[in-house]
Formats: C-alpha cells, sequence, structure tokens
C-alpha cells in the first residue's frame, strides 16, 4: 500500500497536466461543435431510441433538439473553464453532459468517447492551477481577472531549475486508465484474423504499400500484414508501460545514471509508438474516427515530452493578449451584459432548441457569477463571453477541413481536395432532410433541404437538384 | 495533520485502485464470459475482427390485413427507422435488434417480425446466420445461430 500512495503521489511537473487539461477542453468545444451538432437529426426519429444504459429509459426520449442543446452546452463549458484556467466543478459538469450526449442513445457507439468521458473524469482531479491561455492587457483589476503563470493551490514542490511539480494523482489516474485501454486493444490485436483487418483498413495506401515494396519486397502479403500485426500489438504494449510509467521517474529523489537511462528509453519509446501509431491512424486508415487522433497525439506530447519544451510551450500561449480594456462597471452590469450576449448570440442560430438553449446558457453565466459574488469571490466575464462568441462562430461561419486522405497519398478522386470546407448547419439539415427522404416524409424534407440549401459551403455543389426533383414529386 | 494526510492519500489510492478495478473488470468480462461476441461497446475493442465483418439483414413481418388474412411481408426497415439504426442491426447489436423487434410489434397489425442476418468475414468468407423470431402477443424472441464456414 505504502508503494501505491508513493506512486499516485509522486511528483510530476505540473505543466503537464495544466495543458492537457486546456488542450482536451478546447478541443472537445470544438468537437461536439463541428462533428456531433451535425447529427443531431438522427435523434428521436419516429419515437425510436435505444440508450446505452437500460435505466435511461426512463429519461425523456432524446431528440435533435436536445442532443443539440447537450453538445453545445458541453462546448460552451468546456472552453468557458479552459479560458477560465481552474473550475472542477464545471469540468465535472462538462464530464457529466459529455457522457449523457453518447449513453442517451446507442446511435453514438464510438468507443473513444466512452474514452474521453473517463479522461474529463480524471481532470476533475487535476491539480488546480492558474496557468491562462489568455490575458487582457488591463491594468487595473477591473474584471476580477487574476493573471499567473504557476500554479496557486495544492501542494507543490519547486525544483532548483525553477519547474513547477508537485503530486497530480488524477493525471497519475489517467495514465494508468491509457494503460489499461492500451492493454486491451493489444489484445484485441492478438485475434486469429486481425491481420486480415488491418490489411482491409490499410491496404489502399499507396505510401504502406510504397513502405512494403522497398523494406519487405521478399515477403507475401500475408507474411507482411502477419509481421504489421504484430508490430501493432508490440506498439500498443510499449505504449501502455509508457504510460504507466509516467509517474516512477518522479518516485526517487536521487536516481542513479543506468536509471535514468531506461527511463529516458521507456518513455521515449512509449512516446514515438504513440506519435507513429496514431499518425498511421489519421492518415492511412480507412475508417472516420473524428478527432480522436489529435486528441491522443495531443496526450502524448504532454505526458512525454520534455518539460522544458512544454514550459515554452505554456510561456508562450501566456503572452498571447487580448488588446482591449474592460470598464470598471459592477460586477451584476457585467454579468448581465454577458448573459445578453449569450442569449443573443445562441438563440437565433437556427438550430433546434435554440432559444432554450440560450436561456439555460445565460442563466448559467448569471448563476455562476451570481453565486461567487455571494462568496466574495471574483469574476472574470472574459472567458464566458470568449466561449458562446466562438461557439455563435463556429456554427456561424464554414469551418476548414484538412482531408489526411491527402497525406497517406490514398488513392483519391483527382478532382477532390484537400481543404474543404463544411457548414454545421447544412450538414445537420442536409442529413436530416436524407433521412426524411428515405422514410417517404417528402414534405419535411424539401423543409429540411431548403434550409440546409441557405448554408452550403463554398467550393460545395449543394442540394438545389435534390430540391427541384423533390418538388417536381410533391406536384405530382 | 501528518496522519490526517496520510490517511486522506491512502483513501484517495483505495478510490483509484476500485476505479482501475473496475475498468479493468468491464472489458474483461466480455473474454471471459461474453457468449455474444457482436455486443463490443466498453470493451476497447476499437478496429475489431467483429466490426469488419459484413452482415445484411432481412425483416419480415407477419401482418394481419384488412380482409383479416394474414400476410409475410417483407419491411424496408430503412423507411422505418433512421439509417444507423439499420447498420446497428447489421452490426447484430443485441439491443438494438430487441428494441426494434419490440418497436415493429407495436405497429398495429404486426404478429410476428423475423430478422435475419447474414454476414461474411472482412475476406469475403460467409460466417454464420442469426435469424430472430419476435412473437408479438407472447412478447417472446426466439433466436438461432447457424455457421456457414465451408458455404
Amino acid at each position: 500500500m505504502k508503494m501505491l500512495v508513493r506512486y499516485f503521489f509522486a511528483p510530476i511537473a505540473w505543466v503537464r497536466p495544466l495543458l492537457l487539461w486546456r488542450g482536451v477542453l478546447i478541443l472537445l468545444a470544438f468537437d461536439v461543435w463541428l462533428l456531433n451538432i451535425s447529427h443531431a437529426g438522427r435523434y428521436g426519429v419516429a419515437g425510436f431510441n435505444v440508450s446505452h444504459f437500460g435505466w435511461m429509459e426512463w429519461l425523456p426520449l432524446p431528440s435533435a433538439g436536445l442532443y443539440t442543446g447537450v453538445c453545445a452546452l458541453t462546448g460552451i463549458i468546456a472552453l468557458w473553464m479552459a479560458f477560465r484556467g481552474r473550475g472542477r466543478l464545471g469540468v465535472f459538469v462538462v464530464c457529466v453532459l459529455y457522457t449523457y450526449s453518447w449513453a442517451m442513445s446507442m446511435l453514438d457507439s464510438y468507443q473513444h468517447h466512452v474514452l474521453l468521458s473517463w479522461v474529463l473524469f480524471c481532470m476533475v482531479f487535476f491539480p488546480e492551477g492558474s496557468l491562462k491561455l489568455f490575458t487582457v492587457r488591463d491594468q487595473k483589476q477591473t474584471d476580477g481577472c487574476v493573471f499567473g503563470v504557476f500554479p496557486e493551490d495544492g501542494e507543490r514542490v519547486e525544483r532548483t531549475d525553477g519547474q513547477w511539480w508537485g503530486p497530480a494523482w488524477g493525471f497519475v489516474l489517467m495514465c494508468l486508465v491509457f494503460t489499461v485501454v492500451y492493454g486491451f486493444t493489444a489484445l484485441n490485436k492478438s485475434e486469429a484474423g486481425w491481420s486480415a483487418t488491418l490489411r482491409a483498413l490499410m491496404g489502399r495506401s499507396e505510401r504502406v504499400e510504397s513502405l512494403r515494396q522497398m523494406f519487405f519486397s521478399g515477403m507475401t502479403q500475408d507474411a507482411f500484414w502477419q509481421w504489421m500485426m504484430l508490430a501493432s500489438v508490440l506498439g500498443q504494449l510499449l505504449i501502455g508501460v509508457a504510460y504507466a510509467w509516467r509517474a516512477v521517474p518522479g518516485l526517487l529523489e536521487k536516481p542513479s545514471r543506468v536509471w535514468r537511462i531506461s527511463s529516458a528509453v521507456i518513455l521515449s519509446v512509449g512516446c514515438l509508438s504513440a506519435l507513429g501509431f496514431h499518425l498511421a491512424v489519421e492518415t492511412e486508415m480507412s475508417m472516420d474516427i473524428g478527432w480522436f487522433s489529435y486528441y491522443m497525439l495531443w496526450a502524448t506530447g504532454v505526458c512525454f515530452f520534455p518539460v522544458v519544451v512544454l514550459e515554452g510551450l505554456a510561456r508562450t500561449l501566456y503572452k498571447i493578449r487580448i488588446p482591449w480594456k474592460i470598464p470598471a462597471w459592477p460586477l451584476m452590469l457585467r454579468l448581465l451584459l454577458t448573459a445578453f450576449l449569450a442569449y443573443a448570440c445562441v438563440a437565433f442560430l437556427d438550430l433546434p432548441g435554440a432559444h432554450l438553449l440560450a436561456i439555460m446558457v445565460s442563466l448559467s453565466f448569471v448563476l455562476f457569477g451570481g453565486v461567487q459574488f455571494v462568496r466574495g469571490r471574483e469574476v472574470c466575464v472574459f472567458p464566458m463571453a470568449a466561449s458562446v462568441v466562438l461557439f455563435w462562430a463556429s456554427i456561424t461561419f464554414p469551418a476548414v477541413r484538412f482531408d489526411s486522405a491527402c497525406l497517406s497519398g490514398k488513392s483519391m478522386n483527382k478532382n477532390e481536395r484537400c481543404l474543404k470546407f463544411s457548414s454545421v448547419r447544412y450538414d445537420l439539415y442536409r442529413f436530416w432532410g436524407g433521412d426524411l427522404k428515405r422514410r417517404g416524409k417528402l414534405k419535411r424534407a424539401l423543409h429540411m433541404y431548403r434550409k440546409a440549401q441557405r448554408y452550403v459551403p463554398p467550393g460545395v455543389r449543394g442540394r438545389a437538384h435534390v430540391i427541384r426533383r423533390l418538388e417536381r414529386r410533391l406536384q405530382q | 495533520m501528518e496522519q490526517m494526510q496520510k490517511k486522506k492519500r491512502m483513501l484517495v489510492v483505495a478510490g483509484c485502485v476500485l476505479v482501475l478495478l473496475f475498468h479493468i473488470w468491464v472489458p474483461l468480462r466480455y473474454y471471459i464470459f461474453t457468449v455474444d461476441r457482436a455486443d463490443e461497446r466498453f470493451r476497447w475493442r476499437m478496429f475489431s475482427t467483429v466490426r469488419m465483418q459484413r452482415c445484411r439483414i432481412e425483416v419480415t413481418e407477419r401482418q394481419l390485413m384488412s380482409n383479416g388474412v394474414e400476410l409475410d411481408l417483407k419491411v424496408d426497415m430503412m423507411r422505418k427507422v433512421q439509417m444507423a439504426w439499420v447498420n446497428l442491426m447489421k452490426r447484430g447489436r443485441p439491443a438494438v435488434i430487441e428494441g426494434v423487434l419490440h418497436f415493429r410489434c407495436g405497429e398495429k397489425g404486426v404478429k410476428r417480425v423475423h430478422v435475419v442476418r447474414r454476414c461474411l468475414d472482412v475476406t469475403g468468407k460467409p460466417l454464420f446466420q442469426d435469424t430472430f423470431v419476435r412473437d408479438c402477443k407472447r412478447e417472446t424472441t426466439v433466436r438461432d445461430r447457424q455457421m456457414l464456414a465451408g458455404r
């Protein structure tokens, strides 16, 4: 038991959990807004749903409005916390909302969404600190924003090289969660027939084929994919071991040279395996897994890159300044203005349930600010305002998407481009229209396609031809 | 103070160990106990051999027509539920198949629902055929699996 206590409370460079916290929350916000909301039209169709957990059948049937609201709120609170730089309760709320967003229906069965819930759960127990990403250039403390570089609370041990280290058992728990996940993925990949699965997933990649011809030309296809399978199993195990080893270097105050070299080798090999694996998954595999690779690449960098690199990154991000002054108005006035801004940004977005969502966001800002005011704490409204404005911008403006097929050399249609525009509302309403058309609800399908047509992003054909066909069918 | 901190740390570690044991137990059950391999949720089986199986489904319903005759009619499930549910049925998700059977039994005139799911492995070799028959009156489902290896 003593060893376990030492392991979980071994000093960790605090820049690791703090950067991971922010990176995951920022990625999550844009992930749920840009990728999830567009599938809201699937929920509650024909009054049919199956939740992940039996007891959830007692909850209201998911609908497009409910799903949109949960995803939007998850992202707004996540980004708010990321800008704020602290907020265990906020991260807990994000964890609950995000978990509900996939648990409410088996329509979302992506296993990496479950892993993200685990990560958010662990993040609730990360050490809090005031390592902020953004500051407002204002000499007077008019908006209650407290700025600082170093962690404020929790135990800390400052090392002689000026880096902040301390116990971060939530971070260690998260590393062990990853170890378990990689262990089971290795077990999955060691099943008979997985080499054929790997070939199906990666076989069309021109880069992989070039590598095979260059280095393994003497091998048959079957033997090559068997070796690839073994390599992937070994890679997963090395990554799992590295995550479990993450807390070990902090256990010894004066480690021997052999110990330091061994640790460095284990962590470096794990880091390289993780980078290689997730980059390969993103660029070479033919399965759509959203932004999962980006989360894991961020986790890999934050967990394994040298502290000096991470601190350099953190200090660079800290230098970002927003060039405006916030007037010294009373707190309640600032809160009400922010709540009004939130309502204005959200209510008119032409999303299902937008008005109710706008009210909930505004109320949560006012409630939070009010509670902090009663407790005599300062409130910085900038993070709230920024999160809601960025939500508005994500929905209103087309997003640029990079097609990872460009990196791999996977065969692409010569007319395909690497950079594509997408629009949340265009995707939402055209998917919705497509489902309605398939089920014979042509009038509603036409309504949805017309809505989609208002939000066609640049370079995209749109649905004008589908609208014309539907209009002709309805006239008959 | 030091005693309290020691006690607090031990409680934290005990909590972490329990969380990790739960985190290990849930996917481990799939390998120790599960007979139906189709439900891979919470098992960390991304890109699995099961996921890459290619399956088709056929749904037939015994319906009571207005003239009192019962007929077996093929049903296009894509016109009845959202397409994603049909894909989950193809993947053999037991709760979804059961849910759809129950849902279709709720339709007026439906007496019996019959689902056939036929799967090939990633190389295209036939694997098995699952049959689900739900009696709407008795609210029971009978399931059968027939291996197709070599066919």
